[in-house]
């Protein structure tokens, strides 16, 4: 099934990008199409976790073909369905959802931390204009243009809260960049409310969402909200208004049938699978359908009013241990909103069975609750399911592990420093978690009784060369280690060292790091000769346990 | 492995396709179409939860709206209109 799989992949990327046996980086999926319609009511709330805890359930009973399959995988029968859009080196392709960025390609701390470029975020001086309230969202704010003419949505952070929801969207944001999603450009920006006025047609909707004209009664209403600094200047997030046409937010399952770049199910796709790591590590558990969009982007030249679809993820004003406006409950990450069998099980036991997460202390006021101690990657949750991370397999895991574990601690010290909490122990103590989550998941997923942790393969020498990543993140012991290798079907060699000897194009690899008692599941690589003379490896087939 | 070399196979047969030059949009996108629709029988196994299914669509668009016209405020304030005249007016002691 695996094998068949692979193959069927392999296949697709390279009639997708090549004729040569090239490994396909790039998904061709930003064809022109015709301008898709909008829907205007992706983002609703109610009826996404309605349907999320209620039907999508359901649909893992009734929908027998996936009910069997799941029998099928719990008694050893068949696999686990894999993300289907891997290319042969088990990796996502960069396409109209993400961009492999830092892991492929190492950016320096400096680089991470400077996204996005500060000439494109707002005006130093001159007139903010307001244009429209904010619309939807926990947290009031507006939508202002600058001096430059650029508009950007405007938020704050809760006067009783200061600097805890734009600190940590800010620091998420580089964080979810780096890894390779698509993310709004948001600066964090301090003005003085002396330099805002209000457009003549701006408006904003009232509690019955109804639009009326934006008043200054409406902006002094709304300049009671936000914490201040000391010297008066407001503190707030600036999200540059994305390129493009809104277009509401992707689905969860399925294809847009409006689009016909989408050729690959959601709930399929590796790199949405596989932001669920990512998403554990910064606790974005408000990672909802409401906060996912899509932006139609015209290609010039494609014809009239042609173009393709880009996929954004928004709001993470509500990560780390920010509740929006306030600091976010602990019992997310570790529990859904409403989640029947905790609750039952408190209820049955009066109370006294309390959840690890009623003990978690507060981290800092500018950092709400958020810990590493109760944090299990496994079982982290959104604040409701959420059907593109529950298919996530072993690979997908081990895919956006490696993906978290690229930032390395200068990285996430210079990123975390761009939260600017007027108390650097803030950011410090934001720092420790983060790399201790890290940790976590390394050991989560790097395990090496489920997946074979070598990675980063390449040839010299007449070798094949690769990483330990469970060694290299600190989660297992290099003396223990042990690494074994053969051709198909000979004996295995044992070796203490990152390398194996190229006997035949493919080679079979395990992992020990119990001093080889007990071995991982098997990796084959395969290699083969490039146009330049030269030997790279083509595929990368991953064994699962 | 044969299945590997099925693959490869269809691969050599279809790669002149992917060196053509300038294929149409079209014909690239139906070579990406590999996840073409689920077969008739996978259609029959999901048909228990397709009818289930349906009696979503009435409760989604009720919800939708519901949210869309902030219904729980317009309750609330219907609930406590009565009692507006109560109030103290604002800026009296």
């Amino acid at each position: 099934m695996k094998r068949r799989l692979a193959a069927a992949l392999i296949a697709f990327f390279l009639l997708a990008g090549s004729a040569q046996a090239e490994v396909a980086w790039r998904d061709n999926d930003d064809l022109p199409i015709a301008e898709p319609a909008e829907d205007p009511e992706g983002d609703r709330i109610w009826w996404d976790g309605t349907w999320s805890m209620t039907y999508y359930q359901l649909r893992k009973i009734l929908d027998l073909g996936l009910s069997l399959h799941t029998l099928g995988e719990w008694t050893h029968v068949v696999s686990p369905r894999e993300a289907t859009n891997v290319n042969a080196l088990d990796e996502a392709p960069d396409s109209t959802w993400f961009t492999n960025r830092h892991a492929l390609h190492p950016l320096s701390a400096e680089e991470l931390a400077r996204w996005p470029a500060r000439i494109k975020a707002p005006a130093t001086d001159g007139p903010l204009v307001i244009v429209s309230g904010k619309g939807n969202g926990m947290t009031p704010g507006f939508i202002m243009k600058d001096a430059k003419g650029d508009r950007y949505v405007v938020k704050f952070d809760a006067s009783d809260y200061p600097e805890v929801a734009t600190g940590a969207e800010v620091v998420c944001t580089k964080i979810l960049h780096a890894l390779g999603w698509n993310v709004p450009e948001n600066y964090l920006v301090r003005f003085d409310p002396a330099r805002l006025t209000i457009d003549e047609k701006a408006w904003i909707k009232d509690e019955y969402d109804r639009k009326h004209p934006f008043t200054q009664t409406d902006l002094t209403e709304l300049l009671k909200y936000p914490a201040r600094e000391k010297d008066g200047r407001l503190r707030a997030l600036a999200s540059r208004y994305i390129a493009g046409t809104p277009k509401g937010p992707f689905r969860t399952l399925g294809l847009r049938p409006d689009d016909p770049n989408d050729t690959v199910p959601h709930e399929d796709r590796r790199e949405l699978r596989g932001l669920r790591v990512a998403a554990a590590w910064i606790n974005y558990t408000d990672g909802r359908r409401g906060n996912f969009f899509d932006s139609f982007v015209k290609d010039e030249g494609a014809g009239e009013g042609r173009g393709h679809l880009v996929h954004y993820f928004l709001d993470f004003s509500n990560a780390l241990g920010s509740g929006n406006d306030d600091w976010k409950s602990p019992q997310y990450g570790h529990e859904y909103f409403f989640d029947p069998p905790k609750v039952l099980l408190r209820l049955v036991t009066l109370g006294f069975v309390r959840p690890a997460w009623a003990s978690v202390p507060l981290l800092h006021p500018a950092l709400g609750y958020f810990d590493a101690e109760t944090f299990d990657p496994k079982e982290w949750v959104t604040s409701y399911p959420q059907p593109l991370f529950d298919p996530a397999t072993v690979r997908d895991s081990f895919w956006g592990a490696k993906l978290v574990a690229s930032i390395r601690d200068s990285d996430l010290r210079a990123i975390v420093g761009t939260g600017e909490w007027s108390d650097p122990t803030a950011a410090e103590k934001l720092f420790e978690v983060l790399r201790e989550r890290q940790r976590k998941i390394a050991s989560a997923y790097f395990d090496w009784r489920r997946i074979n942790p070598a990675d980063q393969f390449s040839v010299a020498d007449g070798e094949l060369r690769y990483r330990d990543l469970a060694v290299e993140s600190g989660v297992a012991d290099r003396g223990s280690a042990r690494y074994r290798f053969r051709r198909p079907g000979a004996p295995w060699r044992t070796t203490e060292t990152l390398e194996a000897a190229l006997e035949s194009e493919t080679v079979e690899l395990e992992t020990s790091h119990d001093g080889g008692e007990h071995w991982s599941p098997t990796t084959a690589v395969t290699v083969a000769n490039d146009e330049s003379g030269g030997t790279q490896v083509i595929r990368i087939e991953r064994d699962t346990d | 492995m044969k299945r590997i070399a099925g693959s490869l196979v269809l691969l050599a047969a279809l790669g002149p396709l992917a060196a053509h030059a300038g294929p149409s949009d079209e014909e690239i996108r139906a070579q990406r179409r590999l996840h073409g629709e689920p077969s008739v029988p996978r259609q029959i196994l999901a048909l228990p939860y397709d009818i289930v299914a349906v009696t979503g669509w009435p409760i989604g668009k009720t919800l939708d709206w519901m949210e869309g016209v902030s219904f729980p405020e317009r309750v609330h304030d219907f609930v406590v209109y009565p009692f507006h005249h109560l109030r103290r007016p604002e800026g009296e002691p």
